[in-house]
């Protein structure tokens, strides 16, 4: 806090700019695509005033010496009033475009942090804490901030025709979707309790809006209404449990939580009682079991790239949340929950697994498969190690490009059909068109954990950091449960390459967006899977926290 | 009077509010119950801002009250947009996606 000394003078806060800079371009961004979309046949008029107001910025940044940031905002300036002079009556590629290029400003930031401000000369990090502590630079937050911002840059390409063909490509769509970003990467830096609850917010709402994009379609609607409540009420939870915390400690800063609640004498039972309700209110938006309910609809009712988004991006930042929440904030009742995060993950594998085996659509099953792997990366937390930490934040990546890559070839199925993708539309996809069959089964193959993919190294380093923490029975459950989730995932394969396809079936759709995203989260599976220690080197580095 | 007995009431208003979430099958309604969750956090936060002698419980407060009006706008325009699909507010009604 910080208060005027007298009357005439105000401390101005030291504010590090540096530390949230991806999240200032992507909500600038946000903010201009919104005022361009309103400006509808006077584009011009608002694209380049703010290009010039961008690039000047970006020329006197550069003239200050931020030169990465200021080459950022240059670019960006250039390239919104381009694409409105490029694409004068195609609104939604400006749209996507200016977003698009947003997105890619904020990995080169993510980059520029980690080389300027994170790291340490050798490849590792120093965390640092920004905004008088409301903001954690470290490890969570910069893998949150690469997960999420790669997932919303590949998801963009993957979602421009099919909400094109759906006529639902509306101008809020790439606005509402960098507010997610904003969301989520914020997520991952929070460090106190009112940044973590507002982040959670923004990226709840804007979704919620997003689930609902088909107005005309009811399944939409009904995703987007149960999305609400049942998020709202664990929102409510959530912030109760959080309330119970300041009760307890006195304090909102989640390092001053944590070594409050480490002491003898803090009252245990209200800390308990805030601990469970933060489970109850974290474990819906992480959709473990039996907080699940949500997730098979939500998943169902969405358009297809939002649930792509929902899946890989929102489960990313919800276990930052996770992360921090119970490695920083409650090491102290360790005692307490991490024997109940581990059957939460044990019935979340099994449960997910084993329903899973019985659905035909396949946006429902990739729903309860995400379920399933929110069991897995819970492994890594109750772990309770570095290893386990960089194991969960490995894992989430791993599972992003692979469910992105498979949400990508149920868009291309779903575009000729306009409805549900059935487990019998698949039959004989190899033969009518090997590449998206192909490209299906090898994201089903990561997603159940088969080497060469980026799924097996991603088990592979939760389980062992499971077993290291002395988790066996967990690990040993979680085997069990891949197998189970084996067994689904080569049935689908079964069924497009063993059956005989059915005439009348269309064919699959592909347009150049839809073939470079598929294209790319295929080509990270494979490469994630063959040459990880790049990014788990990263990953290990990760590790380092503000505590 | 004594500070428990704030804390003793927003509890009440909890549990008054998720129940009524549990219970009620009017989408309005249900969002009412939601709005009075996060009422009896406040209280909570007020509350306790006043036992810990800091203004940080009262600076949530404010964050919070901002979030539930921005949740009632995104909420409301979901409620109206599905009254208009099917003409009814009942959350049960008709389901094309299985629960």
């Amino acid at each position: 806090m910080v208060l005027a000394q007298d009357a005439t003078t105000l401390d101005v806060p030291d504010v590090a700019w540096s530390s949230f800079a991806p999240e200032l371009l992507l909500t600038a961004a946000a903010l201009v695509l919104l005022l361009v979309a309103i400006a509808r046949g006077r584009q011009l008029l608002v694209a380049a005033p703010t290009g010039v107001v961008a690039v000047g910025l970006g020329v006197w940044l550069v003239s200050t010496d931020v030169v990465v940031p200021g080459a950022v905002a240059i670019v960006w300036g250039l390239a919104l009033p381009a694409a409105v002079f490029a694409f004068p009556h195609r609104g939604s590629l400006v749209q996507a475009w200016g977003a698009g290029v947003a997105l890619a400003g904020a990995l080169v930031l993510t980059g520029w942090q980690f080389v300027t401000v994170l790291g340490d000369g050798a490849g590792g990090m120093t965390p640092q804490s920004a905004l008088a502590g409301a903001l954690a630079n470290d490890g969570i937050a910069f893998f949150t901030r690469i997960t999420v911002y790669l997932t919303a840059l590949i998801v963009l390409p993957l979602g421009y025709g099919y909400l094109r063909d759906r006529r639902i490509n509306r101008a809020e769509v790439e606005p509402l979707l960098l507010l997610a970003v904003v969301g989520m990467a914020a997520l991952g830096t929070a460090n106190d309790l009112i940044t973590l609850f507002v982040a959670l917010e923004v990226l709840s709402l804007a979704l919620y809006v997003l689930t609902g994009l088909a107005r005309r379609d009811r399944r939409s609607q009904e995703a987007s209404l149960k999305y609400f409540v049942m998020g709202a009420v664990a929102s409510a939870i959530l912030l109760y449990g959080m309330a119970l915390m300041y009760v307890a400690t006195g304090s909102l800063s989640l390092p001053t939580i944590g070594s409050v609640v480490a002491l003898a004498g803090t009252n245990q039972l209200v800390s308990a009682l805030g601990l469970a309700l933060v489970t109850v209110g974290i474990g819906f938006k992480v959709a473990l079991v039996p907080f699940h309910l949500w997730t098979p609809d939500v998943y169902q009712g969405a358009p297809t790239n939002i649930t792509a988004f929902m899946a890989a991006a929102t489960k990313a930042a919800g276990f930052a949340a996770v992360l921090r929440l119970y490695l920083v904030a409650f090491p102290g009742l360790q005692g307490l929950w991490a024997p109940v995060l581990a059957v939460l993950a044990a019935a979340s594998m099994l449960y997910g697994a084993y329903v899973a085996l019985v659905q035909r659509d396949l946006k429902r099953m990739l729903a309860y498969s995400s379920i399933t792997h929110a069991g897995y990366a819970t492994i890594g937390v109750v772990a309770v190690t570095d290893a386990g930490l960089s194991g969960t934040l490995w894992y989430l990546l791993t599972y992003a490009v692979s469910t992105l890559g498979a949400f990508g070839c149920v868009i291309a199925i779903e575009r000729r059909r306009r409805g549900e993708v059935a487990l019998v539309d698949l039959r004989g996809l190899g033969r009518t068109s090997p590449a998206v069959a192909g490209i299906l089964a090898l994201c089903l193959l990561s997603l159940a954990g088969m080497p060469p993919t980026a799924g097996f190294v991603g088990k592979f380093v939760v389980f062992q950091a499971g077993i290291e923490a002395g988790w066996t029975w967990l690990v040993v459950i979680g085997v069990l449960s891949s197998i189970v989730a084996a067994f689904f995932y080569l049935r689908i394969a079964g069924v497009m390459f063993l059956e005989t396809a059915d005439d009348d079936r269309p064919l699959p759709a592909s347009s150049l967006g839809l073939t470079t995203g598929i294209a790319v989260s295929a080509t990270l599976v494979v490469f994630l899977g063959v040459q990880p220690q790049a990014f788990l080197h990263l990953a290990d580095a990760a590790a380092a926290l503000v505590r | 009077m004594e500070i428990g007995y704030y804390f003793i009431l927003s509890g009440l208003m909890f549990c008054i509010g998720l129940v009524g979430v549990l219970l009620r099958r009017n989408a309005i309604v249900l969002f009412m119950c939601v709005e009075l969750m996060l009422n009896a956090v406040n209280l909570t936060l007020a509350a306790a801002a006043r036992m810990w002698a800091g203004p940080d419980g009262q600076v949530f407060v404010f964050f919070v009250i901002v979030v539930a009006a921005a949740e009632v706008v995104v909420g409301l325009a979901i409620i109206v947009n599905l009254y208009f699909r099917r003409g009814t507010l009942d959350v049960d009604v008709p389901q094309l996606l299985r629960w």
